[in-house]
């Protein structure tokens, strides 16, 4: 294993490694920095790029997109109030202030800082922890995996936000698209309609590209009838560039916690970067000794924000690679990456490819460390990205869509499925019914079905099997429990509503 | 800022809800989809269809409760921003994207893509439009020699496509 783990090490510092990381990196900021643009489509275009390059350069590159992106949604966060993803809303309560008093530089300096640390320590954590959740893994039976995929799709479904009918019905859609293909019991052909294309199932990455980029693209075309004028100048007044070193020791504490909150999360599938900004947001303003300067310019919860929607990144890496289950919408279109390369994500991974996971941990630490260097360099010139217009934007999305898709095997039917799904994702946005749990049914969705059909025929079709063993029963208890503490949650903000309607009604009455 | 969306600080997610059915719509028309897909999965020999039927019939049923609670909150729609609308312009780009498949393997890689570059951009009112469609010849160059000649991927060719990846094989020598 040590052996392994410098041969990663070594080859994450080869240069073409270290060109992937750059570029990655700087192809993320490049997308992250556009508002609307976020990582999943970033990530989801740069995928069929990836199955031409070795599967160690082609991994460390997604990385760099995938931390490149959530870092840069910052930029214009800070600069014009406008979050580059839906992951640096935060970032605006305390960086735009902080730019109308002329510390744009100090604020962008300290985002990358703070991404840059959240990224590294999480980066610490996929280290550690991935290959001690393989070695566990690796105990696990058929009938661990149906719970864990069970635990799974219950924490995607209450642990998002909005309603949990929409939630639970995108998760059943996304699960009803991992039907196609053979039947894994007796290879019963379902919904393949004559193509014998369908029959291994529908190509995760055209799906995903179809699902998140050609709506994206049909989004921005439809931005070109607002009369958005591209070319704001944004203007940075000279003065510091980083935090001094004593808003970095007083804020030590902060961005540990804040880099662990985001790890933390970032390993339960479906709460991805978008959510732990707010919950360390908050953490951080409740043990302050500042509160009354969040939202104000508190270097503080811009910190606190920043640190750890990149630490997510890094954690939701670690179910992904050790038990193939995706920690994020993102951690999804990562996993398609490596199922094209012909890898099998998972606990047997860190078994039969010790080198490449390595490699893959190494470049991501890398990848950090360039953001960080970048972020702070460079920040004038990332700027530039917002003057391109939409048309422009619109039409680049759609082409690469197009070019992605068939790039996968040169086969012109992934274009079709991609702008089947792009249409289905269309309707499925206009029913409101949320496109991650989409994309996590329809991974889980087939992992789960093999392995119950493994499970039962090992039981006899003894359905109590699940109960009877430990790590399984575990799985599903840890379930319910997700399932209590969230309808509990739910039901007293319901009866606050409540009860505030009815103190607004009386005063109305009077 | 022009764009309210942008102005008003939040990601402008909701812009394509002006183009898009409306939720009940979209949701019954979804739910009708899985329910003749569950129905399909009678036709399955018995031992290949619980998952299906299970799956496709939580889906069904899911879909349309989703369609009626999206009814409850009907009154939002009626907002007129988000009143939908046809936009002729929106769907000739989706016209455009979804013929350039059919050129690609037609025409080529580069005539194609250039025509469908040019016509994309001009369709969506980029200023400057005849500096953006020139600058689609060069930049469609460089993808081609990206795509086919350094990371091998095989994009249909025409004539000139193939007379043009010699050349470029040419110089890699």
């Amino acid at each position: 294993m040590d052996g392994a783990l410098l041969e990663g090490i070594l080859l994450a510092l080869q240069p073409v490694s270290l060109a992937a990381a750059v570029v990655g990196v700087l192809l993320g900021v490049l997308v992250g920095a556009i508002p609307g643009l976020t990582a999943t489509l970033g990530v989801a275009l740069l995928v069929p790029v990836t199955f031409v390059l070795d599967p160690s350069t082609g991994m460390i590159m997604l990385t760099g997109v995938y931390a490149g992106a959530i870092y840069a949604g910052a930029i214009t966060a800070i600069l014009l109030r406008i979050p580059g993803t839906p992951a640096s809303i935060p970032a605006t309560w305390d960086g735009y202030p902080l730019t109308q008093r002329g510390q744009a530089r100090l604020a962008l300096g300290t985002a990358a800082f703070a991404s840059g640390i959240g990224g590294l320590l999480s980066g610490v954590a996929l280290f550690s922890l991935s290959p001690l959740l393989a070695r566990l893994a690796l105990s696990f039976g058929a009938v661990e995996y149906v719970a864990l995929v069970l635990f799974g799709l219950i924490v995607v479904v209450f642990l998002l936000d909005g309603s949990l009918l929409h939630s639970c019905a995108g998760v059943f859609v996304g699960m009803s698209l991992g039907l196609v293909g053979l039947d894994p019991e007796f290879g019963f052909a379902r919904y393949v309609f004559g193509r014998f294309e369908l029959a291994g199932g529908l190509g995760v990455v055209p799906v995903l590209i179809g699902v998140f980029c050609i709506t994206e693209a049909g989004r921005l075309a439809a931005l070109t009838r607002s009369d958005y004028r591209p070319g704001e100048s944004v203007s940075m007044a000279p003065g510091r560039r980083l935090p001094s070193l004593r808003d970095v020791r007083s804020n030590g504490w902060n961005l540990g916690r804040s880099s662990a909150i985001g790890v933390g999360l970032g390993v339960l599938p479906a709460v991805g970067p978008e959510t732990t900004p707010f919950i360390s947001y908050a953490a951080a303003r409740r043990a302050s000794k500042r509160k009354d300067l969040y939202g104000k310019g508190s270097l503080e919860g811009l910190m606190a924000a920043e640190a750890s929607n990149n630490a997510n990144v890094g954690g939701s890496l670690i179910p992904t690679l050790a038990l193939g289950i995706p920690g994020s919408a993102v951690a999804a279109v990562f996993l398609g990456a490596l199922t094209l390369q012909g890898l099998r994500p998972g606990p047997l991974l860190f078994v039969e490819q010790p080198v490449l996971v390595y490699s893959i941990f190494t470049g991501f630490m890398l990848v950090n460390l360039f953001m960080l260097v970048a972020g702070i360099v460079f920040v004038r010139q990332f700027a530039v990205v917002l003057r391109l217009p939409h048309a422009a934007l619109a039409t680049a999305v759609a082409f690469f869509s197009v070019i992605g898709a068939f790039a996968i095997g040169s086969n012109i039917f992934n274009v079709w499925v991609m702008f089947a799904a792009g249409l289905l994702a269309a309707l499925l946005l206009a029913a409101r019914i949320p496109l991650a749990p989409v994309v996590l049914g329809l991974i889980l969705g087939p992992i789960l079905e093999t392995n119950l059909v493994r499970a039962l025929a090992a039981s006899q079709g003894d359905w109590s099997i699940f109960v009877q063993r430990p790590i399984s029963l575990g799985f599903l208890l840890a379930g319910l429990v997700v399932v209590a503490v969230v309808s509990v949650g739910r039901l007293r903000r319901a009866r606050g509503r409540t009860g505030e309607q009815a103190v607004a009604d009386s005063l109305d009455v009077r | 800022m022009g764009d309210p969306d942008r102005a008003h600080g939040r990601h402008p997610t909701d812009v394509l809800a002006r183009y898009a059915p409306p939720a009940v719509v979209a949701g019954l028309v979804l739910a009708a989809g899985a329910a003749v897909l569950t129905l399909r999965t009678l036709d399955f020999p018995e031992t290949s269809r619980g998952h299906p039927l299970v799956v496709l019939g939580g889906a069904s049923v899911l879909l349309a409760l989703s369609a009626l609670k999206n009814r409850q909150s009907l009154p939002s729609q009626s907002s007129p921003a988000a009143k939908p609308t046809f936009d002729a312009r929106v769907s000739a780009f989706f016209g455009i994207w979804l013929l350039y498949p059919i050129a690609l393997l037609a025409a080529g890689f580069l005539g194609s893509t250039i025509a469908a570059l040019a016509a994309s951009l001009s369709l969506l009112g980029i200023k400057r439009r005849w500096a953006w469609a020139a600058g689609t010849v060069p930049v469609t160059l460089m993808i081609f020699a990206l795509l086919q000649v350094v990371l091998n991927i095989a994009m249909p060719q025409s004539v000139a496509d193939r007379l043009v990846a010699d050349f470029l094989y040419g110089l890699r020598g």
